[in-house]
């Protein structure tokens, strides 16, 4: 009971950080500046990819690898449309001897919104080079997986089967809802840290067997995630 | 720069704090077996209304599954219990044991695998097709609720002789 009040702390901290954040650097940038005119919309683009999942799984379930990326286009240093995509893959044996394997490519498509009123900046037409964000997350993935050596012991009457359950294009569809940070390294080498909370919306199979989706995780119901990013962000001439 | 290293360093710590917490033991904590319900009657006449009316019955009874060492009750006095059907093949036999006599009780049944989760693996729910008994102590039995979901609800009823 006390590591799940733990986490829940943790948990809100994480909100009460990211709501935080903004509010603190928005105080700073009181001074309003007149609108400048001939913005393009369009302010560039990033590429990043996730090393904390990886680092995680390492860390805690070796039976789980992950590798994702993403690639994000800045609009009005406001609007950052995402696709995620990536791989993952479940070899898992449990206490009882039942073995799951599953594998498959995922993708999430969505939007992050720039929580930092930027464009009143003195010189706003600079790229964005911090900023924390608010985003959702429509995630998917069609998978394979197999389970075999599944244990029927009836103990009573002293009888024993052992069964096996495969699936393939095993749809399962999520959302997610993302909160992070963005910050600029060095020349241009950006990197960033979200935190997820993710709902299972459509499992085309039996939930239950699902153990693991590829992009979401343990299927046993909603989850929290972390990615830590790091990546190269291309600015348009004039946001340079 | 220093202070992104040490929130880097804080953020990655809580993930993985994050990732231990929702790691959960691997243990199976369900029960995966059903049981069937039985009652115990007896159709007694009823002078008033000239009619037989059903009597919940009460007596000693030892009970254990055919070819099975195991007793599941022994001399126990009971006018309901509970009894594990097969969960791998679809005949169950009961031996139900009074003072006055002993009877064989005979379940047809089909098994469905219900998957639970890689922790637990399969529960086993059943569906009673039909039900036989020999007719020393006991007179006739009748199915209630054919489908075994869980445990706790009656499924069977079992009408003894009025001696």
């Amino acid at each position: 009971m006390s590591i799940i009040m733990f986490t829940k702390r943790l948990i809100y901290c994480i909100l009460f950080s990211i709501f935080l954040f903004p509010t603190a650097i928005c105080a700073e940038k009181k001074e309003k500046v007149p609108k400048q005119k001939n913005d393009s919309i369009f302010r560039g683009f990033s590429a990043h990819m996730d090393i904390g999942s990886p680092l995680i799984s390492y860390l805690v379930d070796h039976s789980i690898k992950t590798l994702e990326g993403s690639v994000d286009i800045n609009l009005l240093h406001r609007f950052f449309p995402i696709v995620e995509v990536g791989y993952g893959q479940a070899d898992k044996t449990m206490d009882n001897g039942a073995h799951y394997f599953g594998s498959a490519p995922f993708a999430r498509v969505g939007i992050n919104v720039n929580l930092l009123n930027q464009r009143s900046d003195k010189d706003k037409t600079k790229g964005v080079r911090n900023y924390a964000f608010l985003g959702l997350r429509y995630g998917m993935s069609f998978m394979n997986y197999t389970i075999d050596n599944v244990r029927i012991t009836d103990d009573y009457w002293n009888t024993e089967e052992i069964i096996s359950y495969h699936k393939d294009f095993a749809y399962a569809g999520w959302c997610e809802v993302v909160g992070g940070i963005r910050v600029d390294l060095v020349k241009g080498f950006t990197m960033g840290w979200s935190v997820r909370y993710k709902a299972l919306l459509h499992p085309k199979a039996n939930q239950n067997e699902m153990w693991y989706v590829p992009g979401y995780g343990k299927s046993g119901g909603s989850v929290f995630d972390f990615n830590y990013t790091i990546g190269y962000t291309f600015r348009t001439n004039n946001t340079k | 720069m220093k202070n992104r290293t040490l929130y880097s360093i804080i953020a990655l710590c809580i993930a993985v704090m994050l990732g231990a917490c929702s790691n959960n033991d691997g243990k199976c904590h369900k029960d995966l077996t059903v049981r069937m319900g039985v009652a115990l009657y007896q159709m007694v006449y009823d002078a008033n209304t000239g009619n037989f009316v059903k009597q919940p019955y009460s007596t000693k009874l030892t009970v254990y599954g055919v070819d099975n060492d195991s007793i599941l009750y022994k001399e126990k006095e009971m006018n309901s219990f509970e009894v594990p059907l097969h969960k791998t093949e679809s005949i169950s036999q009961f031996v139900l044991k009074t003072d006055q006599a002993t009877d064989t009780l005979t379940i047809f049944h089909t098994n469905t695998q219900d998957f639970v989760s890689l922790e637990c693996g399969c529960k086993v729910i059943h569906s009673i097709n039909t039900a036989a008994t020999t007719i020393h102590a006991i007179d006739s039995v009748g199915v209630r609720a054919p489908n075994i979901t869980k445990t706790g609800e009656t499924n069977l009823y079992v009408y003894y002789h009025v001696y």
